[in-house]
């Protein structure tokens, strides 16, 4: 025999024999400690949940210190966003993401930020028609998704700090069970207008392939869907199809609202506390829709609030911003996101949502 | 099917004694390709056709090559041969890349072109850089061509290093399987030492450094120069231990059946400059390009401005081999106008140079890893918006944002292969130091080995060159 083999057969004999010592050691009367409890299961988590927004101006990290600075105490901090922006996304992020583990009661400190959404891009009350239109076309397919099992989840989008955080709790508690086939209720579903919704198992649509025809900045005061104009005949037929229920449900009313109320009614049955936000844009943004939308917006998120008895922090009215902050005209540069993040900790402190420094444990 | 998953284990496991019961060198070739066409199709079965109609039209263009002394008719057939490999990787590797580069054209046209809807199939790169050198070396008349489809087939496909290389040369792989030997336990047993290094390489440490790198990488932003210098690190550190350690997994598999799979890598972060960073790294790809792209544009041969312009076009379009994006070209620019700098100054080594400069080969070593791990930067980010904001940050943010220990952690751990690597080159697996060992310590190595991969085992990760 060769020395090569002699090394694997010498190799496998070492292994089992480790194997076996450990075994027994394990089942006599020397019993191997389990040092896993050593895992800070009071830390504090906070979820942030919104829009890309959200990606751009709340980072988990600057969070995580403002919060230790000011507490002596870091929290977990991490955010999730979703593209398509509309709260039955959020609830269905919510639903995939996050309940399967914080409904095992591990997480007694955990906080779920939920940016307010629906009409926080609200492109149905863009007053150009062109824009708006081609925005709602472009998510069509996700808004209108027929069940949740579809809805949204081609936009979501994880921070690797959440990715990070997950693997964490996933190795500490294991991984939790997602929920399948979560229907919306009977007499809910969007209308179809035509396009058939998108089937279960059926390969979704990339979102790739959208957003490369989908950026801000540029156009019509910085947004210019399709990188061009778009012809009479498309926004003709695009009219047509997205004329009537699909726009009125993804402006913040009815089925948004709903949905926002469902997100934070199994938050709490999953035993996190909940506050809403919502994040600065520039009168540039403003000025995109009609009329005082945004003003109704704004008001219709402070009566959810006080209907459920969730804080409202509003970045875009109480925290003072320039617009040389942002990048566009709705997303921070680091600069902002800096200090709009050192910001949100304190915020997030003040509403006494978690046990205060030295309390956690 | 990843080397590093459960699914190959149980592929290895039943090919080997298939292959063992076998009486003759013909019945084993055809398990080889079997096993091969069935490795391959475990990732996307359509692509197989790809791989079965490059080996179709070089085989015959091959045979027609040798067949004719005609100027014209053996260009045509090299052309063929080059239009195919050329043409797949230009439509399903290049294709999306190409269209929306010229945007503007289409949007002014108001033309919707149509983009390639699937994923660029795996290890195209490899296997038709392999089929066209084939095909070269025919028309050049430095080899001649296979008698045998089936052993033709099995260059093209042998599963070993399909998907991520060596680049192995006709004339390295044909002559090694004209007569398939018997298995040896000797070759399984060498070749499974070698793979279980690589394995521990990829899962042990390139998936575990990927964690960190993952996360830095995703939003440079949010992290200062420490940081930020460690993530690039770390990222050194990360691709060499995953592409070298599919390397090894390569060469052991190849070895478990008797054949001798070329050496990829030697010790690369020992260079002392980039020149000799190349004669390190990737050896397979950097010498295909040397001797069918440098050496054909005239090399060094026609005067000193068209040498500067050929290493610059050599490294620019090796850059795009790696990938459809402006990233990798950029990458790959800043490595030939390196190249071309070290020529002008006279300051590139050597890998056959026997001095190594003392301490100043150490600063120089330094140096050229800390090229690498700029330029790696560039190659890693998702876009050059996103590579040029890490880059300054990596000399502007000196404000602590979080990360730093992670990040001087995972730097020691790139010093400590670095200076291993001096190790090694001289003692490590195949390494005579290795080979003369007394079993019971090479096994107990290896037990360590599989002890440390289980126990950092990370969620299995593809290797990082698939995608190329």
């Amino acid at each position: 025999m060769n020395k090569a083999t002699k090394a694997l057969i010498w190799c496998a004999a070492l292994m089992i024999a480790s194997e076996v010592g450990i075994r027994t050691l394990e089942s006599g009367p020397i019993r191997v400690v389990d040092d896993a409890p050593s895992f800070e299961t009071r830390r504090p988590f906070v979820f942030v949940l919104g829009t890309s927004r959200v990606r751009r101006g709340i980072w988990p990290r600057v969070i995580e210190k403002a919060w230790a600075e000011e507490t002596g105490h870091r929290p977990w901090v991490a955010s999730i966003w979703e593209l398509a922006v509309t709260n039955i996304g959020l609830y269905k992020i919510y639903l995939d993401e996050i309940r399967p583990w914080a409904k095992k009661s591990t997480i007694p400190n955990g906080v779920l930020a939920i940016e307010i959404c629906g009409a926080s891009m609200n492109d149905s009350y863009m007053r150009d028609e062109e824009a708006r239109y081609a925005h709602v076309s472009t998510f069509g397919k996700h808004l209108r998704a027929g069940d949740l099992s579809d809805a949204s989840s081609q936009l979501l989008v994880s921070s690797a700090r959440f990715t990070e955080i997950k693997g964490i709790i996933e190795d500490r508690f294991g991984k939790g069970e997602r929920q399948e086939e979560i229907r919306i209720e009977d007499g809910e579903k969007m209308e179809d207008n035509g396009e058939s919704a998108p089937q279960s198992g059926k390969r979704k649509t990339s979102l790739a392939q959208y957003l490369h025809r989908y950026s801000w900045g540029r156009g019509y005061k910085g947004f210019d869907p399709h990188h061009g104009t778009m012809d009479d005949l498309r926004l003709e037929k695009i009219r047509e199809q997205y004329t009537g229920t699909l726009l009125k449900d993804y402006a913040l009313g009815g089925i948004q609202i709903k949905y926002l109320k469902k997100l934070v009614k199994s938050a709490r049955e999953d035993g996190l506390k909940v506050v809403f936000f919502i994040l600065p844009i520039t009168a540039d943004h403003r000025e995109f829709w009609d009329g005082d939308m945004y003003a109704a917006y704004v008001a219709a998120a402070e009566e959810v609030a006080a209907e459920l008895g969730v804080p409202l922090h509003n970045f875009d009215r109480d925290f003072e911003i320039s617009p040389d902050e942002f990048r566009d005209t709705n997303h921070l540069k680091e600069v902002g996101a800096v200090r709009l993040s050192r910001e949100f900790a304190s915020r997030l402190l003040g509403d006494g949502l978690v046990p205060e420094a030295g309390n956690q444990n | 099917m990843l080397f590093n998953s459960s699914i190959f284990a149980v592929f290895i496991a039943l090919l080997l004694p298939l292959y063992a019961i076998l009486p003759a060198s013909r019945p084993r070739k055809l398990l080889l390709l079997v096993a091969s066409y069935l490795f391959y199709a475990n990732w996307d079965w359509r692509y197989l056709s790809l791989l079965l109609i490059s080996t179709a039209i070089d085989y015959h263009a091959g045979k027609r090559l040798a067949r004719t002394d005609r100027l014209g008719a053996r260009r045509g057939w090299l052309f063929a041969s080059l239009f195919t490999n050329l043409g797949f990787l230009g439509v399903f590797k290049y294709g999306n890349f190409f269209i929306e580069l010229a945007e503007p054209i289409w949007s002014s046209l108001g033309i919707v072109p149509i983009r390639f809807p699937g994923n660029i199939p795996v290890g195209i790169s490899f296997y038709t850089f392999q089929t066209m050198s084939y095909t070269i070396d025919i028309y050049r008349k430095k080899t001649s061509p296979c008698g045998c489809l089936l052993d033709f087939a099995l260059y093209v496909s042998f599963f070993a290093q399909l998907v991520a290389g060596p680049i192995v040369r006709s004339t390295q792989f044909l002559p090694q399987i004209v007569s398939m030997k018997q298995l040896r336990m000797g070759n399984v047993s060498s070749g499974t030492h070698r793979f279980l290094l690589g394995l521990f390489k990829k899962v042990a440490i390139a998936d575990n450094v990927g964690l960190f790198v993952d996360t830095i990488f995703q939003a440079p932003g949010g992290y200062g120069a420490i940081t930020l210098w460690g993530g690039a690190f770390a990222f050194v550190l990360q691709v060499y231990c995953d592409f070298s350690a599919y390397s090894d997994m390569a060469v052991g598999i190849g070895r478990a059946f008797g054949i001798k799979l070329p050496e990829n890598f030697k010790n690369p972060y020992l260079a002392r400059s980039i020149t000799e960073f190349w004669q390190r790294w990737h050896i397979s790809l950097s010498t295909w390009l040397r001797d069918y792209l440098f050496i054909p544009l005239g090399g060094s041969r026609k005067g000193l401005s068209r040498t500067y312009a050929n290493l610059f076009i050599t490294m620019f379009l090796g850059g795009l081999w790696h990938g459809a994006a402006l990233t990798y070209v950029v990458w790959g620019g800043l490595h030939g106008l390196i190249l071309m700098l070290e020529r002008i100054l006279g300051i590139g080594t050597s890998v056959r140079d026997e001095n190594r400069g003392g301490f100043f080969g150490v600063v120089r070593g330094i140096i050229t890893v800390s090229i690498h791990a700029v330029g790696l930067v560039i190659f890693r980010s998702a876009d050059l918006p996103t590579a040029w904001q890490y880059i300054t940050r990596m000399v502007t943010a000196w404000e602590s944002l979080g990360g730093e220990q992670m990040a001087l952690g995972w730097t020691g751990a790139l010093i400590l292969l670095c200076t291993g690597q001096y190790f090694i080159e001289r003692h490590g697996i195949d390494r005579p130091l290795w080979i003369e060992m007394p079993a019971a310590v090479q096994g107990a190595a290896l037990a360590m080995l599989l002890y440390l991969t289980a126990w950092f085992q990370a969620d299995k990760v593809a290797f990082i060159y698939f995608q190329f």
